[in-house]
């Protein structure tokens, strides 16, 4: 028997071929676990070559199935409270419980404007979606897990700018702090009940979140973002050191959310760990 | 369970019945490794009902063996570098390499003594064992490591006590502070080879690490040992804060999370101390 059959995930943020969502829905799905994938659209851009023709939430519940699990994609906007009540009905409708919240769905933000430049209308915009979206994804799933709460795991993830200052992304790095004191909170008001909450810091990860940062340095150079991507495929950027030399992948952070929504860490609760090569 | 298979593993403080090194060797013994079990002792006692009799570093070679792995006891106080010299040349020689190295030894020393009464002796002793002692380890292992370091993967057993302080425990908080500092550094010294250093800061864990403490309290209470363990077990919990998830860690949770950080899962995770401890602070 595979180690999560039987039991319901959500999974928010699962549209994109490159993010997080997508490679924690399908490793989870390849442990029997039925997931509800989320996304604000069915089939979020990427700038990579190739991905031109990426279809969405629909491959990824095709992905799913072809894992042997049920998938159902919802599309919807976790910074609004009549969305996020969407998902969790439809989620109860098809599977009848929730055992599993991973909440992948943020955005970026601009990278460049300080504190005093920054447009209070995007301040708003990025905490509205990565740290009120969190508190009503996360409120309206842990009302469903608490009557039959045994097993129940949430793992957000937030950042290792919530652990530092990030000049020119002050709204995102703002937004991740605010996150893990959410996730700090939750772990702490439902531990009565078992119900493990953990967050995940990642650094640098090769996914459609720093798109917008490759669109920008293209620009600054002067060249096409496809030009730049080949660029960097030929000699890697080391990052900001980052002591193992390389940024990570989607499969790793889908690795270590496994260890924490399996029977494995029961007695882990409460904490943020980063995946970053040892960068902080 | 093979996941561990061909791998060397050494653990030290693998003695104690209760302890999380004894956990740690007969899990990865489970998925097939072979397995260097050191202790400061052959038979490290344990103050609990019923374990007496506890056979020490030999009964945990035996349990390596009955779950699939290869067992080899070492004898060694890794507070001494000639000792710990002898550990890495007796795993060397019965297994010709080290895979994982897993830091579990340290000593409580006193929990109550604050630092104006505290003896010059008890701290060096506490550091010697608890911050000394894993440096010489680790270097003397990393030495080894370094020639062929793929999948080379090192663990260190700190505790909340290395990230804030407990009054009357200064030797201990001083010197778990200080292993999250040398871990960190190995950690940042050892990610050219790819080689993955963590730390574990596991809160309140039923081990025998408490089990002077619960004696030294035993005494001053002017009760027995088994008297006080049967109250402690029945009667509401004193001293330290509530533990959220509301029961104290065991050895397999630990074991468990050791497990995850020696896997090939958890290869972009490195210098990191992860927290174990039910979201205690």
């Amino acid at each position: 028997m595979k180690s999560l059959e039987g039991k319901v995930a959500l999974v928010t943020g699962a549209g994109s071929v490159r993010g997080m969502g997508r490679a924690v829905s399908l490793r989870l799905a390849g442990e029997g676990a039925n997931i509800v994938v989320v996304d604000r659209e069915m089939a979020p851009k990427s700038i990579w070559p190739g991905d031109e023709n990426w279809r969405g939430l629909e491959v990824v519940v095709e992905e799913i199935t072809a894992l042997g699990s049920e998938g159902l994609a919802v599309i919807a906007d976790i910074s609004k409270s009549e969305d996020v009540d969407d998902i969790v009905t439809k989620a109860l409708d098809r599977f009848g419980k929730i055992d599993i919240l991973v909440h992948c769905a943020a955005i970026r933000g601009p990278v460049g404007p300080t504190v005093v430049e920054l447009d209070e209308e995007i301040w708003n915009r990025v905490i509205n979606v990565n740290l009120t979206g969190s508190f009503l994804i996360c409120k309206a799933v842990a009302k469903t897990m608490i009557d039959n709460p045994e097993g129940k795991k949430i793992v957000i993830i937030a950042s290792v700018a919530g652990t530092f200052g990030a000049p020119g992304s002050v709204s995102y790095c703002a937004s991740k702090y605010g996150v893990i004191g959410l996730a700090k909170t939750l772990a702490l008001e439902l531990a009565q009940y078992k119900i493990n909450v953990n967050a995940i810091n990642p650094d640098t990860i090769s996914t459609n979140l720093v798109d917008e940062r490759i669109v920008a340095a293209a620009e600054r150079e002067g060249i096409s973002v496809a030009e730049l991507l080949k660029r960097r495929a030929d000699s890697p950027p080391m990052g900001p050191n980052i002591p193992l030399g390389r940024h990570g992948e989607p499969s790793e952070v889908a690795d270590l959310v496994y260890f924490l929504v399996s029977e494995q860490s029961s007695y882990i609760t409460g904490q943020t760990i980063n995946i970053d090569g040892g960068a902080h | 369970m093979n996941s561990l298979k061909d791998k060397v593993c050494l653990v030290t403080g693998a003695g104690s019945i209760r302890g999380m090194g004894h956990a740690i060797s007969v899990r990865f013994a489970g998925e097939g490794a072979s397995v260097v079990a050191v202790d400061k002792e052959m038979t490290p006692k344990s103050i609990w009902p019923g374990e007496e009799n506890w056979r020490g570093m030999e009964a945990v070679v035996e349990e390596i063996e009955a779950a699939g792995g290869k067992g080899l006891a070492v004898v060694g106080d890794i507070s001494s570098s000639k000792d710990v010299g002898n550990i890495i040349v007796k795993t060397l020689d019965r297994f010709g390499k080290i895979d994982v190295f897993i830091q579990c030894v340290g000593i409580r020393g006193p929990m109550t003594t604050p630092i104006v009464d505290l003896d010059e002796k008890v701290w060096r002793n506490i550091i010697n064992v608890n911050l000394t002692g894993p440096f010489l380890m680790a270097k003397a292992v990393a030495k080894a490591m370094i020639p062929e370091p793929e999948g080379k993967k090192m663990v260190f057993i700190s505790s909340l006590a290395g990230s804030r302080g407990y009054t009357g425990s200064a030797g201990y908080c001083a010197s778990k502070h200080g292993v999250i500092g040398l871990a960190k550094t190995l950690a940042l010294e050892l990610a050219q080879y790819k080689i993955n250093v963590n730390i574990i800061s596991p809160g309140a864990f039923e081990t025998n690490l408490r089990d002077e403490s619960i004696a030294e309290r035993a005494k001053a209470e002017g009760i027995s040992v088994a008297e006080l363990l049967k109250r402690q077990a029945e009667g509401p919990r004193t001293g330290p804060p509530p533990i959220p998830l509301g029961r104290m860690g065991t050895s397999q949770d630990i074991a468990d999370l050791v497990m995850f950080l020696v896997t090939d899962k958890s290869s972009y995770i490195t210098a990191q101390e992860i927290r174990i401890s039910g979201g205690g602070e």
